[in-house]
């Protein structure tokens, strides 16, 4: 009978996974009980949100880093590895922008749960170890990929805003997020971070074709990634220039908000799945 | 005039042509065999647009935000010179043959294409590839011999993300690669001729190393390369064609003959010998004069938008509500 080995490194990697949980748990709780006039003893609750992101933050860094440390290279390869490294990165984001943005931490009940989808997947991905390829032995990957995770993160705290939006608009849900600031300044704020992703897409992409070029003998192809990608983009600019040409309202804008995160996400975390071309992402 | 300048420069214009390049990208992606101006009207259009809007809104040419789209125009009319200029190409090398001694491929050349490449010479030298367990490609070492100016030869080592660059044609090892035994014709009456064998890619159709041909004068002759070194999936190993073990069979007029390096058969009108094995290497050719005005005016583009991001953030308060550090508002 033969047994499965599973890698040392899980363990650290799903308890992480569980801390994330109690901290979506958490933020979505202390929402629900924060209505004006409710009873104040349900804080804690929500004050341990932070505690409980940074240990997971800390406890999937240990499990990725032990994975890299055995088999020799980063998380770049498997949908496992991109998933355990994308939970790790946008909370790392979603942790800082908490962090140095205080008018966002409510957002905690949109984006952890936003987060917990990956998470869930992440448990039922395969975790076997991978090969890397040599195209992939070089330095810009690093760029690429580091641009790529900042500019998805940046789409999450800003669907996490456009996220708040949408749900007070919802007379039975408004007084979970009224003591957040009103919609103008929070769709304010969703734009800039949505402008940080416009940005960082746009090195990802340069960094990208760089890559492309010495890899594989052509900077842009149209593989299904890179469609996709630009897809994003274009998509992203379009949203930019409709919101500044038409002066729309918060909520339309975090519609579009919705709209881009879920074309970055498909792109991210979907792509791989039809890609056959040599750029497939994760598959 | 600057009526119809401002109108043309309109966001809608601009969204349409977003929506186009977004549909022609979708249909170009779906079918390959789409027209490319699919592609191409949209991104005129938008380069159009955005000429105009530069020309009548004054806002769109200062800062961050003007650098960007400046940029961004002169990108896209650079990569449309890039793409009337550019040429691409395949070609496969043997051990010891020069670039000038084959047929290139050419999959795509520009209509402003001026030919360069016959000036371009190199000769292709050993080559090793390093397979991981599970037959994964991994490192690639080809070794080439370029003429330089003083007449002498430099060896250079390319591969993976290490392309060979001469006169702006960009030359980048493939997967395609494999095993050339070299014979040599030894003709009852006239000259001997030595010539290499291409096999099928390697280890891509290892159960398909055969080849046919027909010496001068001689009669069709059938040969298959038997590696004698079988190939172990489950274990990590070195592609190197000059240290393969291997023997050519030979079948020729009803006959089978294996040779290893060295030995010879006699035919009717001649002998066949199998002098030793060498390999041939794949190279994918691209040539793009404005690739680093493409890096540097993408670069110089983003980096405008985040100037613009940059100025915005420290102009505004980003914290429209203040709470505390670390705590979470209840």
């Amino acid at each position: 009978m033969s047994t499965i080995v599973q890698p040392p490194e899980l363990a650290w990697i799903w308890f992480g996974v569980a801390l994330y949980g109690l901290a979506a748990t958490f933020a979505v709780l202390a929402a629900a009980r924060s209505a004006p006039g409710a009873p104040t003893r349900h804080a804690g609750v929500g004050r341990a949100v932070p505690s409980l992101l940074a240990a997971a933050l800390i406890c999937i860094g240990a499990g990725i880093g032990w994975r890299w440390q055995r088999i020799g290279h980063g998380p770049f390869l498997n949908m496992f590895e991109v998933l355990a490294s994308s939970l790790f990165s946008l909370g790392l984001i979603f942790g800082f922008a908490y962090w140095r943005v205080p008018a966002i931490r409510r957002t905690a009940a949109v984006v952890l749960p936003v987060l917990m989808v990956m998470a869930g997947w992440l448990l039922v991905s395969n975790p076997a170890d991978t090969h890397l390829p040599p195209t992939y032995e070089t330095p810009v990957l690093w760029f690429h990929v580091l641009l790529g995770k900042a500019f998805l993160g940046c789409a999450l705290v800003a669907l996490g805003i456009a996220g708040v939006i949408l749900l007070r608009a919802r007379p039975r849900l408004a007084a979970r997020f009224a003591r957040m600031p009103g919609d103008v300044a929070l769709d304010l704020l969703a734009w800039r971070f949505m402008l940080g992703a416009l940005t960082f897409e746009s090195f990802m992409l340069i960094a990208g074709a760089v890559w492309a070029q010495d890899a594989w003998g052509r900077y842009w192809a149209w593989d299904p990634l890179e469609t996709w990608a630009f897809l994003t983009w274009l998509a992203l600019a379009a949203a930019v220039h409709v919101r500044v040409s038409w002066h729309i309202g918060p909520r339309i804008g975090a519609l579009f908000i919705v709209g881009v995160f879920v074309l970055a996400f498909l792109t991210f975390f979907g792509v791989p799945f039809f890609a056959s071309a040599p750029h497939k992402g994760a598959v | 005039m600057t009526r119809a300048l401002a109108s043309f420069a309109s966001a809608r214009v601009m969204l349409a042509g977003f929506a186009l390049l977004a549909a022609g990208t979708f249909v170009a992606h779906d079918d390959p065999a789409a027209p490319v101006s699919l592609i191409v009207v949209p991104l005129s259009l938008l380069a159009l647009n955005l000429g105009a809007a530069l020309a009548t809104n004054h806002r769109l040419r200062r800062g961050g935000l003007g650098v960007f789209h400046v940029a961004l125009l002169a990108l896209m009319i650079v990569a449309a010179v890039g793409r009337l200029c550019r040429f691409e190409g395949r070609v496969e090398l043997t051990q010891g043959q020069s670039l000038g001694e084959v047929a290139v491929e050419v999959t795509t050349r520009g209509p402003l294409h001026i030919d360069g490449l016959s000036a371009v010479a190199f000769v292709q030298g050993p080559f090793s590839v390093d397979y991981a367990p599970g037959v994964r490609r991994a490192r690639t070492r080809s070794e080439v011999g370029v003429v330089d100016g003083d007449g002498g030869v430099t060896t250079r080592t390319v591969g993976d993300d290490m392309p060979l660059v001469l006169g702006g044609y960009r030359f980048y090892t493939t997967h395609n690669k494999g095993l050339a035994p070299i014979v040599t014709w030894l003709p009852d009456r006239g000259t001997p001729q030595t010539g290499s064998l291409h096999m099928p890619s390697y280890p891509l159709f290892e159960w398909k190393q055969d080849n046919r041909f027909t010496p001068p004068g001689g009669p069709e002759v059938r040969v298959f390369l038997r590696i004698d070194k079988p190939l172990d999936e489950l274990a990590a190993w070195r592609l190197d064609p000059q240290t393969t073990p291997t023997a050519l069979v030979v079948h020729a007029e009803g006959r089978r003959s294996e040779l290893v390096p060295g030995e010879s058969v006699r035919l009717t009108a001649g002998t066949l010998r199998f002098e030793r094995s060498t390999g041939w290497m794949g190279y994918r050719i691209f040539f793009d004069p404005t690739l680093p005005w493409l890096f540097v005016l993408a670069t110089v583009a983003a980096t405008g938008l985040a100037w613009h991001l940059w100025r915005r953030v420290a102009a505004g308060p980003s914290r429209t509500a203040r709470v505390p550090m670390g705590e979470f508002p209840a």
